[in-house]
């Protein structure tokens, strides 16, 4: 019986995957990890963005942790998620990521094309994803990538 | 290692010998702002004072130094601008971020542009860059501090904000 549910498991969230893959909504949501993080201005810390050695695939891709703003239970899920200990794990709430951006910011020189994303939804979170970025790129190059990145967010969203 | 030039239209280039660069050697400038000239030295400051305060607080007495070297370099750009007579009250203070990894990011944020210099516990990772919105192009460019004089990076860099203030 373990072994049905384990395969049954398996199967539907590779389904969950595949299905996710299909389509992007025009924005992701990333979240502001402390208060220090937004900034004046509603501008967000540099740091919010960037890939680091930490957060790595199997195949050295760097990866980030998004929400995709399919609708607005996206926001508030993003806005109420707690870390174990139930902290809010975004105390500085919310930045909004236009893809078309993504899109753009990844034809630029810096970036090479190395700049994607995926869906990734698990079953407590169905708007989780990633944002990619290629192997290969130096520590200095990947700090003016996140400083891009972060110039080019279209609005914050602050905690209630 | 060679800091490379990125422009949006993708060329890059190594960065040409330093003494062809400025208008005004650098040795002059040293000379026109390390004097006793109260006055100087106190009208740039409100760009650095945050960020020099928050230096005392960096753990890594190495990242701290190269950090204060960065913002001196800074101070004397503004000085000798203040001196050659632009307006540099208006300028936006400079911002000191330490991050986890033990690294500082001494950062101008602002919605058209970001402008920083990062210093690692590593000299040779040390880095800068510059970053613009799609207003002003979505201009990018960084590089190595290993590999380039900071007080003239500082004094490109500072001329910026200056131009976009």
């Amino acid at each position: 019986m373990s072994d049905f549910l384990r395969t049954f498991w398996s199967t539907l969230s590779s389904l969950i995957h595949r299905l996710g893959q299909r389509s992007f909504p025009d924005s992701c949501l990333r979240g502001i990890p402390g208060e220090n993080d937004l900034l004046e201005d509603g501008l967000v810390a540099t740091s919010v963005f960037l890939f680091t050695d930490n957060h790595k695939k199997a195949s050295g891709v760097y990866e980030q942790s998004i929400n995709w703003h399919d609708d607005d239970l996206a926001i508030s899920l993003t806005l109420n998620q707690t870390r174990r200990n139930g902290e809010l794990q975004f105390k500085g709430g919310v930045a909004v990521m236009k893809r078309s951006r993504i899109d753009s910011l990844s034809k630029l020189p810096l970036f090479k094309n190395s700049l994607s994303y995926e869906r990734q939804p698990h079953l407590r979170n169905r708007y989780h994803g990633n944002l990619l970025l290629e192997p290969g790129f130096s520590k200095p190059l990947r700090k003016a990538m996140a400083a891009t990145l972060a110039t080019h967010v279209s609005r914050t969203i602050s905690q209630p | 290692m060679n800091d490379e030039y990125t422009s949006t239209s993708g060329s890059s280039s190594v960065s040409p010998p330093l003494e062809t660069k400025f208008t005004v050697p650098l040795e002059q400038i040293d000379a026109t702002v390390g004097g006793t000239a109260p006055f100087a030295r106190k009208v740039g400051s409100h760009i650095t004072e945050n960020a020099r305060r928050e230096t005392a607080r960096i753990p890594d007495r190495v990242v701290a130094q190269e950090a204060n070297e960065v913002l001196a370099a800074i101070e004397r750009t503004a000085q000798y601008l203040a001196l050659s007579g632009q307006e540099i009250q208006n300028l936006p203070p400079v911002m000191l971020f330490a991050q986890e990894d033990g690294s500082v990011t001494i950062e101008w944020p602002s919605v058209d542009y970001r402008l920083g210099f990062t210093i690692e516990a590593n000299p040779d990772e040390s880095g800068w860059y510059l970053t613009t919105s799609e207003r002003l192009g979505e201009a990018g460019s960084y590089g190595y501090l290993s590999q380039i004089d900071v007080r003239f990076l500082a004094y490109l860099l500072v001329n910026f904000i200056v131009a976009n203030s």
